[in-house]
């Protein structure tokens, strides 16, 4: 049986925009699949912000188009949207539960609905017994816990998150993480930007790279990563390896040994080759890159 | 829905703005400097009140009585007669009178009368004893026409169609409470545009207001915004409104204000003054909330904003102009002009009463000149708000908006 093609909830075409001489975006594409975690990733001053901006339609693009849930942005929109901006934006010196009602009621919600929806969302992240207190009176990662459960207390059918993690200790990151991944579950589109690229390993099913206001990488986590390996392989073998032809490099990491291979190198011809040389191996694996480690290359050397 | 933001942000903003210790102050605090003013008023006649009798040695054979006719609004001194200055120099001494007058013997020709005290009595003796002069001197006449020549030469002048009459005491209080209504307006707008401003960069500062827009447009923010203050700019007035309704009627003896509670009100002057205040308070807050976006510091807004208000109190340079011609030219384009409409017609109210297709053409003027601003408005928040700590020039606020109408006529 033929699998059904999911539907973009954004979608984003050579998107351009500049601020007086700077040019915050220069040409960025990418889409989102209905349902999955998106990762806009890319380093600070890349032109993340600006594009999320010009999705929620804060800012115009001066070039190229966006779709959101199947055109342009409306205001109608905005109520099956949930935003959590990278510096959150709550009233500092109002009770945290008449500011989140408050906030929610503006997103479509009932003040009853809100009050009903946020009991249980408060108690979940811990923060039941800080709802009558100033918001200015809770620590970051409180606030921050807060921002998200106002960001998805309307059940959306998209969410845009700016840096998630940032404030948060482990265990609230995993309980982020869990709501995220029940987001995700029940059919909502989670696109997220970080800098975090365990986190994006670990929960994005796709990315997008951006440097210097240019996608440079996009596609699922494993076929990315499986673009920039090959050039490696991590071996663990009984005794000393023999001397390999066409290995650049040997490194010792515990008890693995990694071999840097040059580029006309197959990693299956090193294989033969250990085998051939009665090598005992418990394990031989092509050596693919952790995220960070594209993220760096792609940023620092401008490989793609 | 949409209306229903409106409501949230407006009752969001009243709650934000009127349940705060800095509001509440500033509501107490000119009620409880009058109260104060005239607590300290009130003590120090109650502490130079002196119920001592008032003498007076008559040479001149007039005062044929010692006893004033009854006035509910003075409490009545008592007079007492010497038949010679030694006796009430005497009783003067003794600190048994506060001060005693001797009437020469041709005081009828002369007018002469001296007054021996030690320390300077009350107006109100002085007053009481002139009256009580003025009664023997004019006993022989009837009482009516008694009290007419007590009450002096009186001057009322009427304007040609007799609407507005001007008594030699002063304008009439229905006369100026247009005026004094409509500048309260602009008072209160003065006061509400630093809440409205300070509100506004701190929502732009804690990255509030990039929340809210992603929940609602701007021109809901902007009608929601203007509303809420408008709802604080009305608690204040109807706080010290009623404060002033409850001074008056509970201490209005006291402090000598009976009059204030017999005073009409001409509910037509102050319902043009309604009509042309009302929408005149939303353009200035329009345009207030414009200049809140822009900046991007607290302080500096609300110097700006201050002189801004101010500007709309510009017809004051013209009032010359104004009172010599209530319906001359300038004082007409003046009533029609937007934020200098509200304080040029109060002034005229003063005078005449302001024709009503001016009234109607200026309210009306002044409602598209407020639909236009908070258009401006959402339009120019739009564009800045999301540039903290840069300021949008005039020059890109009318490149943008122009291009923006382009952009909307092309599609």
């Amino acid at each position: 049986m033929k699998g059904k093609e999911k539907v973009n909830t954004v979608e984003v075409n050579n998107l351009a925009k500049s601020f007086g001489e700077v040019k915050a975006v220069r040409d960025v594409s990418f889409a989102v699949k209905q349902g999955e975690i998106f990762g806009l990733l890319g380093p600070n001053g890349a032109g993340k912000t600006t594009t999320i901006r010009i999705l929620l339609d804060l800012y115009k693009a001066d070039a190229g188009n966006v779709a959101v849930l199947g055109g342009p942005m409306t205001e109608d929109k905005k109520r099956r949207i949930g935003y959590m901006p990278e510096e959150r934006g709550l009233y500092q010196d109002v009770q945290l539960m008449r500011c989140l009602v408050y906030l929610a009621t503006l997103k479509g919600l009932s003040p009853a609905e809100a009050n009903q929806g946020l009991e249980t969302y408060l108690e979940r992240f811990d923060l039941a017994d800080h709802k009558q207190k100033k918001v200015s009176e809770l620590s970051k990662g409180m606030q921050q816990k807060a921002q998200i459960i106002l960001t998805i207390l309307h059940k959306p059918e998209l969410v845009i998150i700016d840096e998630p993690f940032a404030a948060l200790d482990p265990i609230n990151t995993r309980l982020v993480k869990d709501v995220i991944r029940e987001l995700r579950d029940e059919g909502t589109t989670i696109l997220m930007s970080t800098h975090q690229m365990h986190q994006v390993e670990e929960l994005c099913d796709r990315i997008v790279l951006i440097d210097d206001g240019v996608d440079v990488l996009f596609g699922s986590i494993p076929a990315i990563r499986k673009r920039f390996s090959g050039h490696a392989v991590v071996v663990q073998a009984d005794g000393e390896l023999p001397d390999l032809s066409g290995v650049l490099q040997v490194d010792r990491i515990n008890h693995e040994v990694k071999l840097l291979l040059e580029e006309k190198t197959d990693p299956q011809s090193v294989l033969e080759e250990l085998l051939a040389n009665g090598v005992s191996l418990s394990k031989f694996e092509i050596a693919t890159p952790t995220l960070d480690e594209i993220f760096i290359k792609v940023v620092q050397e401008g490989v793609e | 829905m949409m209306t229903s933001n409106v409501w949230r942000i407006a009752r969001e903003e009243y709650r934000r703005n009127v349940f705060r210790k800095s509001f509440i102050l500033v509501l107490l605090s000119l009620p409880l400097i009058i109260v104060l003013n005239v607590g300290i008023v009130l003590l120090m006649n109650y502490l130079e009140k002196d119920t001592r009798p008032i003498g007076y040695v008559d040479h001149a054979g007039v005062m044929l009585v010692d006893v004033l006719p009854a006035d509910a609004s003075e409490e009545p001194i008592q007079f007492l007669s010497f038949n010679s200055e030694d006796g009430a120099q005497e009783a003067l001494l003794a600190e048994e009178l506060q001060a005693f007058y001797v009437l020469s013997p041709e005081y009828l020709q002369t007018r002469e009368i001296t007054l021996i005290y030690v320390k300077e009595p009350a107006s109100k003796a002085t007053r009481q004893f002139y009256n009580l002069l003025r009664v023997n001197l004019l006993s022989d006449v009837e009482p009516e026409i008694q009290k007419r020549i007590a009450e002096g030469t009186e001057f009322l002048t009427r304007t040609p169609d007799g609407r507005r009459s001007f008594p030699s005491s002063g304008p009439t209080f229905e006369s100026v409470l247009p005026f004094f209504v409509g500048m309260a307006l602009m008072m209160m707008l003065l006061m509400s545009a630093g809440f409205l401003l300070e509100g506004m960069i701190k929502e732009k500062e804690n990255r509030t207001l990039e929340v809210i827009v992603t929940s609602t447009s701007p021109g809901q923010l902007v009608t929601g915004k203007i509303l809420g203050t408008l709802g604080v700019s009305f608690t204040q007035f109807v706080t010290w409104t009623l404060f002033g309704l409850a001074v008056v009627w509970l201490g209005g003896d006291t402090l000598g204000l009976t009059w204030f509670q017999d005073a009409s009100v001409e509910w037509d002057s102050l319902l043009s003054v309604a009509a042309i205040g009302l929408p005149t308070y939303v353009l200035a807050s329009a345009l207030l909330f414009a200049l809140g976006s822009v900046m991007s510091n607290g302080q500096e807004a609300q110097q700006i904003g201050g002189m801004s208000v101010l500007f709309s109190m510009l017809p004051a340079l013209a009032i010359g102009q104004i009172i010599n011609e209530p319906n001359g030219v300038v004082a007409v384009t003046l009533s029609m002009l937007p934020l200098v409409s509200l304080m040029t017609v109060t002034m005229r109210t003063v005078f005449i009463v302001v024709p009503l297709w001016q009234i109607i053409l200026s309210s009306g003027l002044q409602i598209l000149f407020a639909l236009g601003a908070i258009w401006l408005a959402g339009r120019v928040f739009r564009m800045s708000m999301l540039r903290y700590g840069k300021r949008l020039s005039l020059r890109e606020i009318l490149t943008r908006v122009e291009s923006k109408k382009l952009a909307g006529v092309q599609s």
